[in-house]
């Protein structure tokens, strides 16, 4: 017998290895080297999808096709008015090029009290109507010059302000309109030096802050009761995270890029905070929690090619003239094309570091816009790559600067070219819903808007066709509601005043009242006995059910589900599962404490105390139908009131069934959830030993395959 | 009691079969004659060994060189390059091995590494034995007991060198690569000449140095063996399609090289600018063994690749490259495509284009989604395009434009686009249309002279059925079933978790022409798309015949033979070259090449050595980055305009796997379909199925000229251009 178990289960093992068939697909084929891609996001979930490039590579530039030579380094690049500016930090020299990007002229030293001054080992660069501004990186200075003699030198300030030993290299600078000079410098955690148009120095401007929670300062502070002092000197400080790069957009904002892992961009306004916010649908949440690189930012390799793991460092940044920012992500050679909404555009580029084709790099380290071209140089090929604006990158830009401006309307015929070739382009679904809104089509916006997942708009157009619908069947709809209130009245008098009995069946009559006579179903739940497993078990299912209908049967304003990704299975442990694990534990625990209560009673009891659920879950699909969305929060409290009636009813029901004071009852239902933990956690090392002696036994056949 | 034992033995048979399995897995082959190194090495005397009409062949044992002679121009070639060859100045060991060396190969030496030699400085010996028209030289590298013979004959445009695989002696270390005459085509540097490499629709490289780094080329023919997938893509690249290479001088003199045998083994590599030796090249290598790649931790615990070679050499009696001495006149790409196509008619029959469609439509049916029901997921096929949007789009199109179509039905079967059972088991699904519909289509397409196909893939697979089991899959080379897996947008690796496909097993992908023949019986069906079948080139070890794609052409073109006996058509996808010759229309063809920094210009030799022999269409316009330039693409080169369609909006669910769906709906694609059929159509009635004779590229602007005479100018720039036939606008084209 037990060898027949044995055969049977290596029988079910063998079963368990086939693996389902899961559908593939082909893939198209592209002319530039790189997927071109966005992401979809629902507020919280995030999902990449490639889209048709808004930039296409054009061409490269190095030294030798400019006719210079090769580049000693190739430190930099800067854009302004018609000239794009091209830092060779290491043979000190700046190349002008024309908008064709024709050499116009090369700069090597700037005319000093009747010298030439040099600028090896520059690092970065700033160009206005003033001048040109050089940060020289090596000789420690920041040169201000009006592009051929230095007006100014700025070395490192005397201020109380600046920490000894504070080490003044410049690497990015920007001047803005008053003229002020904002000079970020090689590992400061202070954030940039501000200097006034007369080149003082005034102070720091734009460090990152440390997060800190309350948790986080209790958990040091105990951590310091019991550390010695060699153990707190050799503690890890938490240092704010340090700016990498610096830029001005179009209307005069500084832009700075970080290295951390969220809010990497931000926007000063003009007290020093970050300004920059995105829409989580119905909230505007400040940037600082918004991950600007790929989501995963890093993962594991898998090869072993590359240490382990892959880490996106954003490390360049630079604005256009409508706005749009570009960050470019150093380790994959990406370009993220985000709005002043925070809205991501596209993600192209790419290469991870094997950038031999036209549009990947190696290190990029710079970018720059110029006449529509976006430029991005690489240190390692020490090469500049050319992008330019494709017609889709044309279409999507008008649209979406005319969208974010108000201008629906206006911006919809450019929506509806970019949706004709591109239907995997969210903003245009989220474009054309809101020009639909604009122009009182709220049927087809609803439809448009749920494509878009755009709660907001959504709610606007469903307000609106809700109140048509009802101004519409007012009549009918009184009528109905007028009818259904006096039924509810009637009927109450009949039971009361008539004594009329709906259920003769006194047990079904017990599990369907408990929730609104608690105390007096449980009582006679233990005192007669008067309990229904069938009726228990149906509202454990309806529970079940209930929750499965409500996460996906709500409607779209409320929905937070992925239904891509939903599997009934997790629910149903969430449901019934977590349920008989209560019901199990719960009796264990009662029992040592004496309770009168069988596994027979708590079952029954905890499944009648469901019903509040059951009920809130179909009162959740009428609301979800009815109601219009104002914010994420979904139904705010409503959801909590139901549960804690659920809780209280459980409580009441251990009480009546189990005999024990009320405040005993709170203790055991305490002990119990430990309980529950704890076999959750059995449970869970169980099922992870088992699947790790699948793996191991899989692991040999693998080996022996394989020998 | 006997119960129990009987269940104890079965249950011990069980346990045991994976040793058995392993022990008598695979067919593997018995690997080469065992080395030996002759005392006394057969020798030729210096001079001449063989001498046709046209060339003169000198050997020289001292130097190990192979020099050609064209007796009509005078032209010279040899293995080390000829003023090389002929200075007096050598360089050092490493200058001599490299530009002296006939022969380059890479062996895996005992820490599993794989390692280079060169014939120059590491050949022990090299025994030459006087053969007909030519010579065998046979290569000892006595250090790690390797023997290669090679044959260098001469033809009637040059000289073909072939390794004789069947040959190829070894002992305890392993034969990886094969390198021939790496410097036979080399040019000088700085001199103006260029390489050919056929990356995609194929690219110069411009052999400067000084100014530039060295430049480096390698690149994988027919797109490498499909069943080693790398477990990264970073990039995409264009796969190479036609075994051919080149190199050009500016005094008119040219050589093309052509992979004759063992192009599925062979990789294209180029080094250009190369200061030290002072010469770029173009070469063949060659893989003669299979290898898989394994990742396992290592001691640190973190992952580390490991390297599996097969045991035996590939299963091919020899694999060849036929360098072909030719000139050129005003065009040096016009020159090496005339040789190539005189190359392909000598070696087998050509078709003849006699006209061909000005659009091929391909629509995609369905495609596997993953619904609920009750929360619990199922998949299920969503249909994209119907039968009767199929004819309702078509005749639209014919309608308004006139223009003459073909078309093609992909993923019309149970599971859509998505691979299940070995092509949907060969039969259209009903999901897609009634029977009557599909009558109707094909009567519709029949009486308005529209080619209808319908695609098969014959290669991917994820269910067993229809008398093709998955356990029955092509294998790698560590006897595991070999799986093709998408690769993840953000983190390039494979997305195991989307599943994978396997890939037929090579014994019956050698079968396969009679199947698909009863499915194009079956379905009344007159034409067949093969986009995988044509595109596609994998290895099964499995069986040594197959180890690193071998005979993947012979298969191919067994199928397709068998189709064309049975007088059905086939339309095949970026076809490698052996499809392509047996196709009847090929849709999606290279525009670009893999778009490498130092590729110097892109050409459309692809398209250029086709014209008039097979119709072709451009690359897919509505799924190309830049739809605009594709359309002048096709326009130029006298390819049909290709469009990739769906009737309707695909399922939300299916965006992030299938893109593409998203880029094709007709209903946001007409109107832009239909101005690019109403401009081009005509043009291209003219033009499809006529060769070109010639083809010139001055910056933005192109001109083609065809048999018939018709010429076409195409602007690609932002800005008028001046032609003979007056102004060209601004991304526009003229004709006459």
């Amino acid at each position: 017998m037990k060898i027949k178990k044995m055969a049977v289960f290596l029988l079910l093992f063998a079963l368990l290895a086939v693996s389902f068939s899961v559908a593939v697909s082909a893939d198209s084929p592209e002319e530039v080297p790189y997927p071109s891609y966005t992401y979809w996001t629902d507020g919280q979930n995030r999902e990449a999808v490639e889209c048709k490039p808004l930039f296409i590579p054009e061409r490269r530039l190095s030294g030798q096709s400019l006719g210079v030579g090769k580049f000693g380094t190739l430190d930099y690049i800067f854009a302004f008015g018609e000239n794009l500016y091209v830092l060779d930090g290491a043979s000190g020299r700046i190349l002008v090029l024309d908008k064709d990007y024709a050499l116009v002229r090369v700069i090597e030293g700037f005319v000093y009290q009747g010298e030439t001054l040099t600028f090896a080992g520059a690092t970065g660069l700033f160009v206005d109507e003033s001048g040109l501004y050089v940060a020289d990186t090596e000789n420690k200075r920041v040169l201000c010059t009006d592009s051929e003699s230095v007006t100014a030198i700025i070395t490192l300030p005397e201020s109380t302000l600046i920490p000894e030993n504070y080490d003044f290299a410049p690497i990015r600078l920007v001047r803005d309109s008053n003229g002020y000079l904002y000079v970020l410098c090689k590992g400061s955690y202070y954030g940039m030096m501000l200097f006034s148009d007369q080149y003082e120095f005034l102070g720091f401007y734009g460090a990152s802050t440390v997060q800190n929670s309350a948790a986080d300062a209790i958990a040091d502070w105990l951590e310091s009761l019991f550390e010695t002092e060699e153990k707190h000197s050799a503690s890890i400080q938490a240092l704010p995270f340090q700016l990498v790069d610096v830029a001005m957009d179009p209307d005069g904002f500084i832009i700075t890029l970080s290295d951390q892992s969220t809010g990497q961009l931000k926007r000063f306004g003009t007290n020093g905070s970050n300004i920059l916010q995105y829409r989580n649908q119905f909230e505007s949440v400040s940037a600082d929690s918004l991950n600007f690189a790929d989501q995963p930012s890093s993962y594991q390799d898998l090869s072993g090619r590359y240490s382990g793991w892959v880490v996106e460092k954003l490390a360049a940044l630079t604005a256009d003239d409508e706005g749009y920012m570009y960050l470019v992500d150093s380790t994959q050679g990406r370009i993220f094309m985000y709005d002043t909404e925070c809205q991501l555009i596209c993600v192209f580029g790419g290469g991870l570091g094997n950038g031999n084709q036209v549009g990947t790099f190696i290190t990029p380290n710079a970018v720059a816009c110029l006449d529509g071209d976006l430029l991005v140089s690489d240190a390692l090929t020490k090469e500049i790559t050319v992008f330019s604006l494709s017609e889709y990158g044309r279409w999507i830009k008008t649209a979406n600067s005319l969208s974010n401006q108000g201008k629906w309307e206006e911006a919809l015929p450019y929506w509806e070219n970019v949706q004709a070739v591109d239907q995997n382009c969210q903003l245009a679904w989220r474009g054309m819903a809101q020009a639909a809104l604009s122009a009182g089509e709220y049927t087809q916006a609803m439809e448009l808007a749920e494509t878009a997942l755009d709660r907001v708009t959504y709610a606007s157009a469903f307000k609106v066709v809700r109140d048509q619908f009802i101004s519409r069947n007012f009549v009918w709809l009184f009528l109905a509601v007028v009818l259904a209130a006096g039924g509810v009245l009637y009927l109450i008098q009949l039971t009361h005043k008539r004594n009329v009995v709906f259920i003769r069946n006194a047990n079904l009559r017990t599990g369907l009242t408990a929730c609104i006579h608690p105390f007096r179903s449980f009582g006679e739940m233990r005192d007669y006995r008067r309990l229904s497993i069938p009726l228990a078990t149906i509202l454990l299912a309806l529970y079940y059910v209930s929750t499965v209908t409500g996460e996906l049967g709500g409607s779209f304003m409320y929905a937070s589900m992925d239904t891509a990704g939903f599997n009934a299975i997790y629910t149903l442990l969430g449901t019934v599962g977590v349920v008989l694990l209560y019901v199990i534990v719960n009796w264990a625990v009662c029992v040592l404490c004496t309770g009168r209560g069988r596994l027979v009673d708590i079952y029954c009891s905890t499944c009648y105390c469901l019903t509040p659920m059951i009920l809130y879950q179909f009162l959740y699909l009428i609301l979800s139908y009815t109601t219009v969305a104002t914010s994420n929060a979904g139904f705010g409290l409503l959801p909590a009131i139901f549960q804690l009636y659920t809780i209280l009813l459980v409580l009441i029901a251990m009480t009546a069934i189990q005999d024990f004071t009320f405040f005993k009852s709170i203790g055991i239902a305490i002990v119990t959830v430990i309980g529950m933990c704890i076999a959750a956690f059995i449970l869970f090392i169980m099922l992870s030993l088992g699947q790790d002696a699948i793996g191991f036994i899989v692991s040999i056949i693998n080996e022996i395959t394989m020998r | 009691m006997k119960r129990t034992r009987n269940i104890c033995r079965l249950a011990g048979l069980l346990l045991a079969l994976p040793v058995f399995l392993t022990a008598c897995g695979g067919q593997e082959a018995a690997g080469g004659a065992a080395y030996r190194l002759p005392e006394q090495p057969a020798s030729v005397a210096n001079g001449v060994v063989a001498q046709n009409e046209r060339f003169r062949l000198y050997w020289d044992s001292m130097e190990a060189c192979l020099i050609v002679e064209d007796l009509a121009t005078g032209e010279i070639r040899s293995s080390m390059p000829y003023e090389y060859y002929m200075g007096e100045e050598r360089g050092g060991r490493y200058i001599m091995n490299g530009l002296g060396s006939s022969l380059q190969l890479e062996y895996v030496n005992s820490e599993n590494l794989e390692q280079g030699l060169a014939s120059y400085e590491d050949a022990s010996a090299v025994e030459a034995e006087q053969i007909r028209d030519g010579i065998r030289l046979t290569y000892y590298f006595d250090e790690v007991h390797i023997s290669v013979p090679v044959e260098y004959t001469l033809n009637a445009d040059g000289l073909t060198a072939a390794v004789q695989v069947e040959d190829i002696a070894e002992q305890e270390y392993k034969l990886y690569t094969v390198s021939l005459l790496p410097f036979f085509a080399a040019v000088k540097n700085d001199t103006g000449s260029r390489l050919f490499v056929p990356s995609g629709s194929g690219a110069w490289m411009d052999t400067d140095s000084g100014q530039r780094d060295v430049r480096t080329y390698q690149e994988a023919v027919y797109g490498g063996d499909a069943a080693v997938q790398e477990m990264y893509r970073t990039t995409y690249t264009q796969a190479v399609r036609m075994p051919v290479f080149g190199t050009v001088e500016p005094d008119g003199t040219a050589v093309l090289g052509v992979i004759d045998r063992g192009a599925e083994l062979a990789s294209v590599c180029a080094t250009a600018g190369d200061t030290q030796y002072g010469y770029s090249s173009v070469y063949a290598q060659f893989r003669l063994r299979g290898k898989a790649t394994a990742v396992v931790k290592d001691v640190n615990n973190l992952n580390a690749s490991v390297n599996k070679y097969t045991d035996g050499l590939v299963n091919v009696s020899a694999v060849s490259v036929r360098y072909i001495l030719t000139s050129y006149e005003d065009s040096a790409l016009m020159g090496l495509v005339g040789a190539y196509r005189q190359y392909l008619s000598e070696s087998e029959e050509l078709p003849k284009a006699e006209s061909g469609p000005a659009a091929v439509l391909s629509f995609l049916g369905g495609v596997q989604e993953q619904r609920l029901l009750l929360g619990i997921p199922y998949h299920t096929t969503a249909v994209t395009t119907t039968l009767q949007q199929v004819q309702g789009i078509l005749g639209a199109l014919r309608e308004v434009t006139g223009a003459t179509l073909a078309v093609n039905l992909k993923g019309f079967g149970e599971s859509g686009i998505d691979a299940a059972r070995l092509a949907d088991s060969f039969r259209r699904d009903g999901r897609y249309g009634s029977q009557d519909e599909w009558d109707a289509l094909r009567s519709w397409c029949g009486a308005n002279h529209v080619d209808l196909y319908m695609d098969f893939d014959v290669i991917r697979y994820t269910q067993s059925g229809n008398g093709y089991s998955t356990r029955e899959a092509a294998r790698t080379a560590n006897q595991t079933l070999a799986r093709v897996y998408p690769y993840d947008l953000v983190t390039h690796a494979q997305d195991t978790a989307a599943g994978g496909s396997y890939l037929l097993g090579r014994y019956h992908l050698a079968r396969i022409g009679g199947r698909l023949s009863q499915a194009a019986a079956d379905n009344g069906l007159t034409g067949i798309g093969l986009s995988t079948l044509s595109s596609w080139c994998y290895s099964d070890a499995g069986d040594a015949l197959y180890y690193n794609g071998a005979h993947m052409q012979d298969d191919v073109v067994r199928a397709m033979e068998t189709l064309e006996q049975a007088n059905v058509r086939v339309m095949s996808e970026s076809a490698n070259l052996y499809a392509a010759l047996h196709s009847s229309c090929i849709n999606n063809t290279p525009s670009s090449s893999s778009g490498y920094s130092y590729f110097d210009e892109e050409v459309p030799f692809y398209q250029l050595v086709l014209s008039g022999i097979v119709p072709m269409s451009g690359a897919t316009i509505n799924l190309a980055s830049d739809p605009e330039t594709e359309f002048l693409n096709s326009l130029s080169t006298g390819c049909a305009l290709s469009f990739t369609l769906t009737g309707q909006t695909a399922p939300d669910s299916v965006r992030e796997a299938h893109p593409e769906l998203g880029l094709s709906v007709y209903g946001g694609l007409s109107r832009q379909l239909l101005s690019m059929l109403e401009q081009a159509s005509p043009l291209l009635e003219k033009t499809q199925g006529q060769p070109i004779t010639e083809y010139v590229r001055n910056g933005e602007v192109a001109m083609t000229r065809f048999q018939n005479g018709v010429t076409v100018w195409v602007n690609f720039g932002e800005t008028a251009a001046d032609s003979p036939l007056g102004s060209i606008p601004a991304r526009s084209f003229l004709y006459q």
